[in-house]
């Protein structure tokens, strides 16, 4: 696996670092504030996709390789594999809208499939509703809050792009366990099906979405808790 | 948080009140009764803290044919775009509020109003449905507020 570190144009490099969907514990605000001071680095960039960017010299790249891994993050994966997934604020604690944890969920599926070889670069977006505010629209692997612990899946997505493409929904309403069942399912899929260098979009248009379905059980959404106490109160 | 709260304790003093006069009182089955069911969604929300029933909607008794009085219909519309939220993109059928509206909508008018989200939008779809009983739902709103 290729390393994101990239060459800009002032002469610095750019090191990408990864953050479990955006959350970044105090201590290691403080470590990382602590780094860049020490080798008097100007500052760190934040990225569209929840990664941040720390500039320094060629010579100085070790140094910060092992400083952001002793802060517990790590250096982003670049090319062909499953990139950091850009998680929304739709846990319980956090945003007023959520509707079902997109943010656990996000970190879940970074931590089970950062870094997995593919075809080509897979990106996956998380959001707890329909507002989608970490573009999951866009994203080659979309979950979108869509209820109690439930969710939607678009696959198919590309943001980043002069020719921006909206996924299409492969899954309604489905479980946490069978959002990452699903996405086992599709990598499996593009492993097998798509071309060196493709994306999931081209390798969509070349076989069409029904090879990245799953027949996944359809779920009983009736709060089981109300058909009781609508039994209850029947019997009294 | 506590400022998004649904207080629920209005809509079913008001929905209690209309009970009263019912033929059903004390006889009601509230799983076959539109009002009934209604009063059992919130008296579940309440118990339980959830807002969203999940096939709480599905189980809205169609069959009721009650006749029921527009003011008092009226008056529990108003209350529950009270309470409404304004979700939009959020909003679901199961919510508590959401199960109360389309009771007492299938309660005057036989069918349900697709609700998108916010009150004024869905004061003028039911205009178009029943101008008489959107009207008095808007004055009884006004007066609420």
């Amino acid at each position: 696996m290729k390393e994101a570190i990239f060459q800009q144009n002032n002469g610095s490099v750019a090191v990408i670092a990864v953050t479990p969907c955006g959350l970044i514990k105090a201590d290691q605000l403080i470590g990382l504030s602590k780094l860049v001071q020490s080798l008097k680095l100007p500052e760190i960039k934040m990225t569209t996709r929840q990664t941040l960017i720390v500039f320094c010299s060629q010579e100085q790249i070790d140094k910060v390789k092992e400083g952001l891994i002793e802060l517990g993050l790590s250096v982003a994966g670049f090319g062909g594999v499953v990139r950091n997934v850009k998680g929304c604020s739709g846990g319980p604690q956090l945003c007023q809208r959520v509707l079902a944890d997109a943010l656990e969920l996000g970190i879940e599926i970074q931590n089970l499939f950062l870094n997995q070889p593919v075809p080509k670069d897979f990106k996956i977006a998380t959001s707890g509703c329909t507002r989608g505010c970490t573009d999951p629209y866009c994203a080659d692997f979309g979950v979108i809050g869509a209820g109690k612990e439930l969710f939607n899946v678009y696959l198919g997505g590309r943001g980043g792009s002069p020719k921006p493409v909206h996924g299409a929904m492969i899954a309604e309403k489905i479980a946490k366990e069978d959002v990452i069942t699903l996405l086992e399912h599709v990598l499996k899929v593009y492993r097998s099906e798509g071309r060196t260098h493709e994306r999931l979009c081209k390798t969509i248009d070349r076989i069409g979405l029904e090879p990245f379905k799953l027949n996944l059980d359809a779920k009983d959404e009736t709060d089981q808790d109300f058909l009781a106490f609508l039994r209850g109160a029947a019997n009294e | 948080m506590s400022e998004n709260r649904i207080n629920l304790s209005t809509l079913k003093y008001d929905i209690l009140n209309h009970c009263e006069n019912c033929i059903d009182f004390n006889k009601c089955i509230e799983s076959k009764c539109l009002v009934g069911y209604a009063l059992m969604c919130i008296d579940y929300s309440e118990k339980t803290g959830k807002t969203q029933i999940s096939g709480g909607h599905k189980m809205i008794p169609d069959q009721d044919s009650k006749s029921y009085a527009v003011d008092f219909v009226a008056d529990g519309l108003a209350q529950t775009c009270l309470e409404c939220k304004n979700c939009m993109d959020n909003h679901t059928n199961d919510c508590v509020i959401a199960i109360s509206r389309h009771c007492l909508e299938k309660s005057r008018i036989k069918k349900t109003i697709f609700y998108k989200g916010n009150v004024i939008t869905y004061l003028f779809d039911l205009a178009n449905v029943d101008k008489d009983l959107a009207e008095r739902t808007r004055d009884a709103y006004q007066l609420k507020r």
